[in-house]
Order: C-alpha cells, then sequence, then structure tokens
C-alpha cells in the first residue's frame, strides 16, 4: 500500500484504521511504512480518504506473498490447486472429507494473530520446531507452496524477510501425541516475536463426548468454553 | 483459518456471540459444470434461510458484509462458484437453532459449522437430532503477549479473524463516544467495515465498545 503525496492532504483519518499502525505522518502528509506494512488493503478499503490518496500498486514477488495471506478480499493463485484460500479447512468440511478419523487430532496454529502479524522467520521457527519433533505441516496447508524442505519445516529463502497479517498452520497427528505437541509449542513461546493461537481438531464421540479435553486438562490446559463444531449436516457424511 | 474460534468473553458474553458458516468442498462439490452450478445454488439458499432469521451480520469473503455496507441481495447474487458463505453472526441460541433445523429439514449435504458455547450448540443439535461431527477447541492465545492491546480492545479486535480491525481505531472511536460526539452503536458500525467477512458482532461490539468509553475518559483526565 502506499499514500500518494502529491494527493494527501494531511488530515490524518487514515492513521487509526492501519491494524498494524503502519501510516504515519511525515511531514504534512501521510506515509506507509513499508516494513510493518502487510499489503491487507483496509485503509484502501475502510479509511474514506477524501482525496482518494491510498493507493494499491501490483506487487511484484516475493512482497506480494503479504497481500496473498493477509487480504482475504484477494486469492493466492498458488492455492486454487487445494481447493481452499489462506486458511485451513479444518472442521469445516471433515464431515463430507473424512481428513481427520477417530483417533486423529489436528493442531491449527495461526501465527500472528490477533493483529500483531507475523515474519515468516517465525513462522519457520513454528514449522522447524514441530518437524524436528515428527510433525509434518499438512499437504493441504496453504504454505505447501512456499515450502523448501516440508520434513524439516524449511521455507523459500526469498519470503523469509516478507511479514504477512496471519498464517494458519495445520499439523496432523494421533491423539496420544498431544502431550509432544503442547511440549513443543511451549517452548516455542518464548523463541517468537509474536503471538500465535492454537487450536485442537477431533472427532466428536458418539456419546457427545470430546476426547481431547481430559488429555488437555492433565496438561493443565483448560480449553474455552465456546469451540467451532461441525454440526454434522453434510452428505455423503463420513461416520468413520 | 480459524477466523471464528477464538472468540473472547465469558460465558454470559458468549450466549449472545454465534456464528454459522458452510463450506463446500473440493473433491465433490467442483467435479462438473453441473455440480458446481447446483452448489452455487445450495450455497444461495442456505444464505436465504439464515437471513430470515435475523443475523447482525453476514458476509461472503471478497464480496464484502452487511457490516460493511453489502446488501444480503449483493451477497446471493455475488455467490457464483462453490464456496461457501464466509459468516452469519446471531445474537441468540433460538436463532441459531431455527436456522440448523430448517438446513436439517431441506438436507443440501452441504458442511455447516457453527462457533458457540460448545454446551449450547451440542443442546442445539440433540434437540434437533443432530450429531456433532467433528470440533476444534481454542486453546486461546500463546507467545509474546505483551504485544497484544488491552483486554478490553482485544475482546473487539478478535471478532475479526482477519486481524482487520486496528485496536487504535477502537480507541479512537471508543473516546468519541465518551465524549458523546457518537454512539457505541455508531462506532460498532464503523468498526464492522474492515471485517468484510461478516464475523464481526456488531451489537456485541456496541456493548463493550459502551463499556470501554468511560474507562478511556477517566483514563484522560487523570493524565
Amino acid at each position: 500500500m502506499q499514500i500518494n503525496p502529491d494527493k494527501c492532504i494531511g488530515c490524518e483519518n487514515c492513521l487509526d484504521y492501519c491494524p498494524l499502525g503502519a501510516i504515519k505522518m511525515r511531514g504534512s502528509v501521510a506515509w506507509i511504512d513499508p516494513d510493518p506494512c502487510v499489503e491487507c488493503g483496509t485503509c484502501y478499503r475502510s479509511a474514506n480518504c477524501p482525496a482518494e490518496a491510498i493507493e494499491r500498486p501490483e506487487l511484484a514477488w516475493p512482497r506480494s506473498i503479504r497481500q496473498w495471506f493477509s487480504d482475504n478480499s484477494t486469492r493466492i493463485p498458488h492455492l486454487r490447486s487445494l481447493g481452499s484460500g489462506r486458511g485451513v479447512d479444518e472442521v469445516k468440511n471433515n464431515d463430507r472429507t473424512g481428513y481427520y478419523k477417530r483417533g486423529d487430532v489436528g493442531f491449527v496454529v495461526e501465527v500472528g494473530r490477533p493483529g500483531t502479524s507475523a515474519s515468516f522467520r517465525d513462522i519457520e521457527k513454528l514449522l522447524r520446531a514441530m518437524a524436528a519433533a515428527g510433525f509434518m505441516v499438512t499437504e493441504r496447508s496453504p504454505l505447501i507452496p512456499f515450502l523448501a524442505d516440508r520434513e524439516r519445516g524449511i521455507l523459500k529463502k526469498e519470503i523469509l524477510g516478507e511479514r504477512v497479517m496471519t498464517c494458519s498452520v495445520e499439523f496432523k497427528t494421533k491423539i496420544e501425541k498431544i502431550p509432544e505437541v503442547i511440549a513443543v509449542l511451549r517452548r516455542l513461546e518464548p523463541e517468537v516475536d509474536t503471538v500465535f493461537t492454537v487450536g485442537v481438531l477431533s472427532r466428536v464421540e458418539p456419546d457427545g463426548a470430546i476426547p481431547t479435553v481430559p488429555i488437555l486438562k492433565s496438561l493443565g490446559i483448560e480449553p474455552r468454553p465456546n469451540a467451532k463444531i461441525n454440526v454434522g449436516l453434510g452428505r455423503p457424511l463420513v461416520t468413520d | 483459518m480459524t477466523t471464528v474460534l477464538h472468540r473472547r468473553g465469558d460465558v454470559e458474553f458468549l450466549q449472545k456471540d454465534y456464528i454459522i458458516k458452510n463450506k463446500s468442498t473440493k473433491g465433490l462439490d467442483d467435479v462438473d459444470e453441473e455440480t458446481k452450478r447446483q452448489t452455487v445454488e445450495k450455497t444461495r439458499e442456505i444464505i436465504k434461510i439464515i437471513a430470515k432469521n435475523g443475523p447482525v451480520n453476514i458476509g461472503q469473503g471478497r464480496l464484502g458484509s452487511t457490516g460493511s455496507g453489502r446488501t444480503i441481495e449483493d451477497i446471493l447474487s455475488g455467490v457464483t462458484n462453490a464456496g461457501g458463505l464466509s459468516a452469519a453472526v446471531f445474537t441468540n441460541k433460538e436463532a441459531v437453532r431455527r436456522v440448523l433445523q430448517e438446513l436439517k429439514e431441506r438436507d443440501f449435504g452441504q458442511s455447516i459449522v457453527v462457533s458457540g458455547l460448545i454446551e449450547e450448540v451440542f443442546a442445539i443439535c440433540r434437540e434437533i437430532g443432530l450429531q456433532p461431527h467433528s470440533i476444534i477447541l481454542s486453546l486461546g492465545i500463546w507467545g509474546k503477549k505483551e504485544l497484544l492491546p488491552r483486554p478490553e480492545v482485544l475482546d473487539i479486535v478478535m471478532m475479526c479473524g482477519h486481524g482487520l480491525i486496528s485496536p487504535r481505531l477502537v480507541e479512537s472511536l471508543a473516546r468519541k463516544v465518551g465524549r458523546g460526539k457518537m454512539t457505541a452503536e455508531e462506532a460498532a458500525r464503523e468498526l464492522a467495515r474492515p471485517c468484510i467477512c461478516g464475523a464481526f458482532n456488531i451489537p456485541a461490539a456496541a456493548e463493550l465498545i459502551a463499556n470501554l468509553a468511560p474507562k478511556l475518559i477517566a483514563e484522560e483526565q487523570e493524565k
């Protein structure tokens, strides 16, 4: 994103709209600091610039990856073949895909959320730490086209200097591995220069029990009382 | 992206915050042109059922949301490929029950997820004869938490799972509310605009802003 200094009237209205505080005053006009800007487009869409000074230039690789992972009004060209956007499918259509079966668990780690953004260096720290413990990012992850070495959790070198608003990373494993994954994430916490959210996915038992809950509680983790639930309306319904 | 998973607030607050999404499936809904056309039609029917039950916001990814200035008609006419509905927000469980009941009866076969209090959503499912299939639990926020805004602001910005609502805008608008220059409802509507997928709960945000506004003004006066 950029602000045309010849058009900007210095009203400062746009400054509040940037989720990352990347818009600043430089002299009498507003300016977007390109380092924290993740090209989310919020200023362009929502700041009501009275001079129409906010511009969205065509981005060259690798800066374009900022927009692909930060602006949900755009498509990521590399991901059409995966059938998803910048997100992960997690429970959304698991009743039809059966990707997670009984005994499987998924971890969805969203790096940079909420509102702090993340560098790909931090995202790679997560990938490497998980890979070293034997947990590879799922093959349907939006990061797949940007990995240099999936087994070792190494990203393509040219994107490491880029930042994105958030990046969802999904790992699939077995329920008995939950303590190992939690240990990795606990070790990672002080290592990253951002925040991340953690979601744990599983099937719901026929009696309504959630098999991950007692394991998490044994590790001293109390899940939130709210969750995202696939209510089983998909057809054909995967029941195994 | 788990955009509607990590909503904050206590149980009392979350009783006014439910989000419904639908998602089509790669490899099933896009196998040929006729299947894609049928999927688009199903999505439109699902949106109509949701819309008539009074969502406080509803949106579809690239098209925008009612909270960001679109109409239901815009959203319906803009659904042209086999994607799904990004989000529809409800402030009461009865509306969620009515939506799920009708979706069950119509049997579109599309995946539906509900984000909300586990006990309440499971109870609705039991009541209308649905078996919850899969669940993703929130373990909250980890890492360098000192980077986060104050909790009252965080509660609001977390409603946009894509992170497009600025903490600075929340505080700026709340101060205007505190000074009597706008209402909390107007502030909430302005905050909903950047959230183009429609997950932002406008009445809940208005309530939070109304609580935050006097705190910010008091802090200003103390300085």
